[in-house]
């Protein structure tokens, strides 16, 4: 029998989502160069990026929160793979949950946001996180 | 610095999931596209019971369920079964682009075949795509072993006619 063909293709999926407006005011924060978190309106932990509903009760979210700029790293996980980078779970001074992000930094230690002015209101305007000067 | 705050106006993420694939075509999906793209003709998988022909083909009838048992070439001509023209713009999920349109769309029984292949047709006014109207196939130069080495389907015409 003769080789079978191998067939090469791909599906390409762009789209377009509003991000509603907790998750926006992250965005928003984040070209100002600060990370806003949201303060649950019943036990009044605050998660960060803020969101309408607490992560941890699901009640309402009250208010903004500032949160940061210091923050701790919880987890750290490099991805082993070619170009693969260090994936980082901090904690911001003030914010009761974590971000996920990069950086490259040990489990422990203090660090700080490092951002990318020029990106506007998306999440790549956090590049990551790294260690405090 | 001010309070952190609601921005003003919607924000928008743009993004895009692209997923690549590949997979082996099997015995008969092979033949069809070798024949398609090196000999420019179309054959199909025949059924020794019913004496169907599938194109495209099958290695088992879906009807009495026996082994087809060899090829059938058929067309390269054959007869609109039914055809549309597609007006609405819509993602092609292939390129992600916006496929244009109209374009005329139908499904084609290829003279000796028992089964239809669809494919572009060449005739955008809807109103003068008819079952029962004959096409011929239109080939690529370049022919990489895909359905798409045909680039669509040509209405013959009758002599004179627009």
């Amino acid at each position: 029998m003769s080789e079978s063909f191998v067939l090469e293709s791909q599906i390409r999926l762009p789209y377009r989502y509003a991000v509603g407006k907790w998750y926006g005011a992250f965005l928003l924060g984040l070209t100002e160069e600060r990370l806003v978190g949201s303060r649950c309106g019943s036990c009044g932990k605050v998660a960060v990026p803020a969101r309408a509903a607490c992560p941890l009760c699901s009640a309402a979210s009250a208010a903004l929160v500032e949160v940061g700029p210091r923050a701790t790293v919880v987890a750290a996980a490099r991805d082993a793979r070619e170009g693969g980078r260090q994936w980082l779970l901090v904690r911001p001074d003030g914010a009761d949950t974590c971000l996920l992000t990069y950086g490259e930094a040990e489990s422990g230690t203090t660090v700080e946001p490092d951002y990318d002015p020029g990106a506007g209101p998306v999440i790549g305007a956090l590049r990551g996180f790294r260690a405090t000067a | 610095m001010s309070e952190p705050r609601f921005p003003d106006e919607p924000l928008f993420v743009t993004a895009e999931l692209t997923l690549r694939y590949r997979y082996g075509a099997g015995r008969e999906a092979t033949h069809y596209l070798r024949v398609l793209k090196e000999d420019m003709s179309f054959e199909g998988s025949h059924c020794p019971q019913c004496d169907r022909v599938y194109l495209p083909p099958r290695p088992v009838c879906g009807i009495c369920y026996a082994e087809c048992d060899g090829w059938v070439p058929v067309g390269p001509d054959g007869t609109i079964a039914g055809a549309t023209v597609v007006e609405v713009p819509f993602v092609d999920p292939i390129t992600g682009e916006q496929r244009p349109v109209p374009y005329g769309f139908a499904f084609i029984l290829l003279d000796g075949a028992s089964t239809n292949i669809f494919h572009f047709v060449d005739e955008t006014d809807r109103t003068r795509l008819k079952v029962g109207m004959r096409v011929r196939p239109r080939f690529r130069a370049e022919r990489t072993g895909s359905i798409t080495d045909v680039e669509g389907f040509d209405l013959i015409r009758e002599e004179g006619e627009a």
